[in-house]
């Protein structure tokens, strides 16, 4: 089921981002050949100035729709009214906020690739292709020379804490939305104080573990570390994986409770 | 044994009661009418049947079963508002039915929109209101279930509809399903109810037999509604 949902989400968001992408591209690639082809005159700077324009609004509206995308997906479709279609199928309540996020962060992803996907039509059609390919042998001659294993170790750790990050974010605004919608009325005011009363939760919270840890100790170990600059960055990347995931889990399990619980559809 | 079964039910938003303490057994194979003013408490005691709201107070069960993703396999719902996503289609809509369902019959489906001459290819939101709603109490009575949850159907549309809704409701439920319909147009579902549940400010005031209470009160269900609720 969890499947289906998901598939059902990728549909939802594809009809509005997949148009974005498949025009941004093709707008790199006017780009490309306007700027391999343009003279330095009035008329070809100003075209250039155009496409430059219209290519940089493209790029925001995609990025922009992407994220208003995963919110309202969220909103609209499970507290408002297609909620009623969304709760009264036969999956857990889980699985229908594990479809939103997934779907979200599938998209996010996409829009990573179609993001390369940009800058690669953008490339191979401004530069020479003989230049592109000098470039290419180049880039691959480097690569070998460099610890690649170490480099993708690496890589996939920032990847993964980038990801965490994504997700911590996008539960905390669920998790935002479901305590607004506890509201009888004005729900996306409750939800816009909520996230910000949550951001002041955790701010108050951080600062009162710090607290403990200076008195307890703990916390001097890592300031002296970091004072003397010898704190491993493995030591960071975890503390961030770790905060992500205590993150996700609070989150998850209060959008949980209040969508099983205290669902209240209009 | 009760398809359907409340056990000191109750719900309250806030100072609000909407049901209070209410005790309901329903039996499968019945048309029941779930009638009451607005503000009774009819889609309370709905929405608490389809795990749509949680009980404050007491018990509900469906099949023996609390509320939840095991009863929405076999409870068929139509709100009492639009629910369809409206960016999708109607070919797309049976899809999704026939995915999620397993007891959809999408062939059953595609005969009733043919009849009423709706494109399935038409997205939702350019259907007439009167459309749409019949588009929604399709896809709910094409489903083969145990239980249909029907808040309002009627309310809301033009005389020729209600007579197709109606019909559509008595020639498609599976004989040994409960069907319960909540509404307030009495006169209009009578024809068709086998029981009726009477609801006042969050109480049970009656459930009987449709028969049994023409013929102990003389008046239609209609008529003693109007008497019972008489302000």
């Amino acid at each position: 089921m969890l499947t289906k949902l998901i598939g059902y989400e990728m549909k939802a968001f594809g009809r509005i981002i997949l148009p974005l992408y498949a025009a941004t591209i093709g707008m790199a690639l006017i780009m490309g050949l306007s700027f391999r082809v343009m003279n330095d005159d009035v008329y070809s700077n100003l075209w250039g100035a155009v496409v430059i324009m219209i290519f940089t609004t493209l790029i925001l509206a995609t990025m922009v729709m992407t994220g208003v995308l995963c919110v309202q997906r969220f909103y609209r479709n499970l507290l408002g009214n297609e909620g009623y279609l969304m709760f009264s199928l036969p999956v857990g309540t889980h699985q229908l906020i594990l479809a939103k996020v997934l779907g979200s962060l599938i998209w996010a992803i996409l829009g990573g690739v179609a993001g390369v996907c940009t800058v690669l039509a953008l490339g191979l059609t401004a530069v020479p292709l003989s230049e592109t390919s000098d470039l290419f042998k180049r880039l691959i001659l480097n690569m070998r020379l460099m610890p690649l294993d170490k480099i993708l170790g690496t890589g996939a750790v920032w990847l993964l804490i980038v990801i965490l990050g994504f997700v911590a974010t996008l539960m905390q605004i669920y998790a935002s939305l479901a305590i607004g919608h506890q509201w009888m009325e004005h729900r996306i005011l409750g939800s816009v104080l909520a996230y910000f009363g949550i951001n002041l939760v955790k701010n108050i919270v951080g600062g009162l573990l710090l607290q403990v840890g200076y008195h307890t100790g703990w916390t001097s170990i890592f300031m002296s570390q970091m004072e003397r600059g010898d704190m491993s960055v493995w030591q960071v990347q975890l503390s961030i994986i770790v905060s992500s995931i205590v993150m996700i889990a609070i989150y998850s399990a209060a959008a949980w409770f209040l969508l099983d619980r205290r669902i209240n559809l209009e | 044994m009760a398809v359907l079964e409340c056990m000191q039910l109750t719900k309250r938003y806030g100072n609000i009661t909407a049901l209070d303490h209410i005790n309901l057994s329903l039996e499968p194979g019945r048309i029941v009418g779930l009638v009451g003013p607005n503000g009774s408490g009819k889609t309370t005691l709905i929405k608490l049947a389809q795990h749509l709201l949680t009980p404050t107070e007491g018990h509900i069960l469906i099949g023996g079963m609390e509320p939840g993703a095991r009863t929405k396999g076999f409870v068929s719902y139509l709100p009492d508002r639009d629910f369809l996503p409206a960016w999708m289609n109607v070919e797309s809509m049976l899809d999704f039915y026939e995915d999620f369902y397993r007891d959809f019959d999408a062939g059953r489906a595609l005969q009733m929109l043919q009849a009423l001459d709706i494109d399935p290819r038409m997205a939702f939101k350019k259907l007439s209101k009167g459309n749409r709603e019949k588009v929604q109490l399709i896809m709910t009575m094409s489903r083969n279930a145990g239980i249909y949850l029907l808040d309002e159907p009627i309310a809301g549309v033009d005389p020729a509809a209600r007579d197709f809704i109606l019909r559509t409701i008595i020639s498609n439920y599976s004989e040994n399903a409960l069907v319960l319909i909540s509404t307030h147009l009495i006169a209009d579902v009578e024809p068709v109810l086998d029981e009726v549940v009477f609801l006042k400010q969050g109480h049970i005031e009656l459930h009987e037999n449709v028969d049994a209470l023409r013929g102990r009160t003389g008046m239609s269900v209609d008529g003693y509604f109007r008497e019972v609720y008489r302000c």
